[in-house]
């Protein structure tokens, strides 16, 4: 098919990549469409302890250099575009961004996740202002200051760790009694002493006129109410698969992860999904890399089984 | 591609407020990679606008007394000043069309 991409690989998070990689390497004709350049959550998060092969940990942004690095080694080219559409009922698929559409014999969606939000009062106008979902972007503007962390799981205590560093005190609040974060991180969390920890407890509304100035919290055991003040509050309560752009193309889930097969197939022959874009379960760097290589073998494959596709 | 100039609270007043023409400052801080990415957006906007518009950049964690007072506690955020006031605020990272389109609308 000429004028066709092999392959059409749509966000650059750790799955995307390690498939740009494998693709690459495969020498598939591969290009991969990212609004940022690629690396993902990665490049808004901060020490990263558990991806293999760093035993003393490695900052998330570094991490996605190197990913991106590596696979453009070998020949993957990334444009800085968005996918706004993905048309994929007949062959070759066609995806669509600013610059025109463009047809793909295979596609592998890997566009992530991005932050959920509170959903209260305040929290949309005070962005930018106090709320926050990215600590290594924001946490040097809190020097010395009280700040709140919400949520209870890995990134909520790993970035609270990270804040204090700079805030003086960094309230950690989780709707829970207890955190889902890994152990290692509830230890160090608990040992530092900059953090403290209000436990079954929600935010009702994040109050300030220009910036953040206090929570309004409710206790969900007790009903009672009280109110904290902080200037800044950091938001890590889950995320949302980015797949606003292919709900028409592929079948998604009721909460909007794409469905895909142990082989990581879509509803749709050709199409492929890799990451967090499709997975409830893991959700690690690690786990996503390793996804987008299992995809980009089976893309490989799937190419030079239907030569004429 | 024009590099942003980086300007500090000592030059802000001579940079921004002063200016005849709309300003464009880019609030970062070291450690926010994705303020890196947002760079060549804003940088390839400062050739399209050159003579019209001026673009600076400012690290606001260094430079703690400006971000206070424009309220600054989230990065990237871009403020357009027109006259040494702040006519356009966006918080985060926006395409370039999105970026260029408030630039043009406070150049009308």
């Amino acid at each position: 098919m000429p004028g066709a991409y092999d392959l059409v690989i749509i966000g650059g998070g750790p799955a995307g990549l390690t498939a740009g990689l494998y693709a690459a390497r495969a020498r598939l004709n591969v290009v991969m469409f990212d609004p940022t350049g690629g690396g993902g959550w990665l490049v808004k998060t901060t020490t990263i302890e558990n991806y293999p092969g760093f035993p003393d940990g490695i900052q998330g942004p570094d991490l996605a250099e190197l990913l991106i690095r590596h696979a453009v080694k070998f020949g993957l080219r990334i444009v800085e575009e968005p996918v706004t559409a993905l048309l994929a009922r007949h062959n070759p698929k066609r995806v669509v961004t600013p610059s025109g559409e463009h047809e793909a014999r295979a596609v592998i969606i890997s566009t992530g996740s991005r932050p959920m939000m509170l959903g209260v009062p305040g929290e949309q106008e005070l962005q930018g202002r106090g709320v926050s979902y990215c600590a290594t972007c924001d946490a040097a503007l809190f020097e010395g200051q009280d700040v709140a962390v919400v949520g209870g799981g890995d990134a909520a205590l790993d970035e609270g760790i990270e804040i204090t560093r700079h805030a003086r005190t960094v309230h950690v609040i989780h709707r829970r009694d207890t955190f889902r974060a890994e152990r290692v991180l509830q230890e160090s969390a608990f040992a530092n002493k900059k953090m403290k920890f209000i436990f079954d407890t929600v935010v009702d509304s994040i109050n300030g006129e220009k910036t953040v100035g206090s929570l309004s919290l409710r206790n969900v055991l007790t009903g009672d109410a009280s109110e904290l003040k902080v200037s800044g509050v950091f938001i890590f309560i889950g995320t949302r698969p980015n797949t606003d752009f292919v709900k028409d193309a592929v079948k998604v889930d009721e909460r909007g992860y794409i469905v895909t097969n142990q082989f990581h197939e879509t509803s749709v022959k050709g199409v492929w999904a890799a990451g967090d874009v499709q997975d409830k379960i893991y959700r690690q760097a690690i786990t996503g890399a390793g996804q987008g290589a299992a995809a980009a073998i089976l893309v490989e494959k799937y190419l030079h089984e239907h030569p004429s596709i | 591609m024009i590099k942003l100039m980086d300007i500090a609270a000592d030059t802000f007043a001579s940079e921004v407020l002063d200016s005849a023409t709309p300003v464009v400052v880019e609030f970062y801080t070291q450690t926010c990679k994705f303020c890196k990415r947002f760079e060549p957006v804003v940088e390839s906007l400062a050739d399209k606008y050159e003579g019209k518009v001026r673009f600076r950049r400012i690290d606001a964690a260094q430079n703690r007394e400006i971000a206070v007072q424009y309220d600054i506690f989230g990065v990237p955020t871009t403020l357009i000043f027109r006259n040494g006031e702040v006519v356009e605020r966006i918080s985060g990272f926006v395409p370039e069309e999105e970026l260029a389109r408030k630039i043009d609308g406070v150049l009308e």
